[in-house]
């Protein structure tokens, strides 16, 4: 999985390609951790990434945890296939999803 | 919660395996509770439900027997353990395009086939193995023999035949053999007992408003259980009837028990070199704890 980040102000756009499971999400995990400092927006773009497992879910609710306390986060270009597993998990009622 | 007897011989067998399933865990617990916009009282599907059968597994398979599972094997037993019950909550559009794939026979002759709440409850377990096809990715589950093998563990939890050979056949998954039909049977009766012992009833359920006289038995009936324990040998419902009239419920509850042990005993004797050990299930007061 790649990971490009971009920041503008203090709002950052992570951009997911490739899958994130039980393999990626760890490296996810790691790499947020130290880069949300400071960060008020912050924003998943899902465009390129082909797949997401529970595993994954679990490092996007993670972040979800950490921007409630600071700021906002929402998840832009998903998949239909992946707004499908937003949605039988309940993750589509959690998660600013645009 | 004592064992995790089959958790750790994963973990010990098959780290990455073992990774994958508890990986599967976050999204398992928001899944299960989904039951709730089907079932909003009574009964619980919730993965405390999921965790309690998955406990009796490994009290029932116990530490000598669970040494003779391989790592795949104790993998869809625990994921079955989780995903038995998951069709009680499919979401509407799975249910219409899972329905046209089960073989409903002549349900509806005598059955309303606009409650859809009753028909899942029914058919649960179709809709679960259904479920579990469709979403595998989410779980990660790694090969389609691992898919094969936890769809029909969790379908043999109920209305099955577990001696059909090919519905329950032992599974050749790369050079290790799945048993199915002796996990199967396990599973069974692991979710016998708790849908006897336990259900989180306290928990989950304010009794006083309880009107109808069936839900006034049935919560009595289970509030009678204090606890269960399966011990080498047998099977002990722990009890304290608050009124005489749950005795004979209670002992109806044991019968059934003692049925599908005697039932699920002799599918893993007749159909695979492991054993279900204990042979009895008894009815004795809690203080004899």
């Amino acid at each position: 999985m790649t990971i490009n980040k971009t920041k503008n102000g203090d709002a950052m756009t992570v951009a997911l390609e490739g899958r994130l499971d039980t393999t990626t999400a760890p490296e996810l995990d790691a790499d947020m951790k130290g880069s949300l400092e400071g960060v008020k927006e912050l924003i998943f773009d899902f465009a390129n990434l082909e797949y997401i497992s529970s595993a994954g879910l679990r490092v996007i609710l993670a972040n979800q945890k950490a921007m409630s306390k600071q700021g906002s986060m929402k998840v832009v270009n998903v998949s239909a296939e992946i707004m499908e597993i937003f949605s039988v998990t309940g993750f589509s009622d959690i998660l600013t999803i645009e | 919660m004592e064992e995790f007897y089959l958790e750790q011989r994963l973990r010990a067998l098959d780290p990455a395996l073992h990774t994958k399933m508890t990986g599967s865990i976050f999204a398992l617990q928001k899944l299960l509770l989904s039951f709730l916009s089907w079932f909003p009282s009574f009964t619980d599907h919730s993965i405390l439900h999921s965790m309690h059968v998955l406990d009796f597994c490994n009290r029932l398979i116990g530490e000598e027997q669970v040494g003779k599972l391989n790592a795949k094997e104790c993998y869809v037993l625990i994921m079955a353990c989780y995903l038995h019950d998951i069709g009680m909550g499919v979401t509407e559009k799975d249910f219409h395009a899972f329905s046209e794939k089960i073989d409903f026979g002549d349900y509806f002759q005598t059955h309303d086939k606009e409650d859809i709440s009753e028909t899942i409850r029914a058919f649960h377990q179709e809709f679960s193995g259904l479920f579990i096809q469709k979403y595998a990715d989410l779980f990660e589950i790694p090969s389609e023999e691992l898919v094969f093998a936890i769809v029909q563990t969790s379908r043999g939890h109920r209305q099955t035949d577990l001696y059909d050979e090919t519905e329950f056949p032992q599974v050749l998954c790369g050079e290790d053999v799945i048993r199915l039909p002796y996990l199967a049977a396990v599973m069974r009766l692991a979710d016998e007992i708790d849908v006897a012992a336990d259900r989180n009833l306290e928990l989950l359920f304010d009794a006083s408003t309880l009107t109808r006289e069936r839900d006034i038995l049935a919560f009595g009936t289970h509030d009678s259980i204090r606890s269960v324990s399966v011990e080498q040998e047998r099977i002990v419902l722990y009890t304290r009837p608050k009124e005489e009239k749950f005795i004979p419920l209670v002992e109806e509850v044991n019968k059934k028990i003692q049925t599908t042990l005697d039932y699920c005993k002799d599918v893993a004797r007749k159909r695979s070199d492991l054993l279900i050990t204990q042979t009895t299930s008894v009815v004795l007061p809690e203080e004899s704890r």
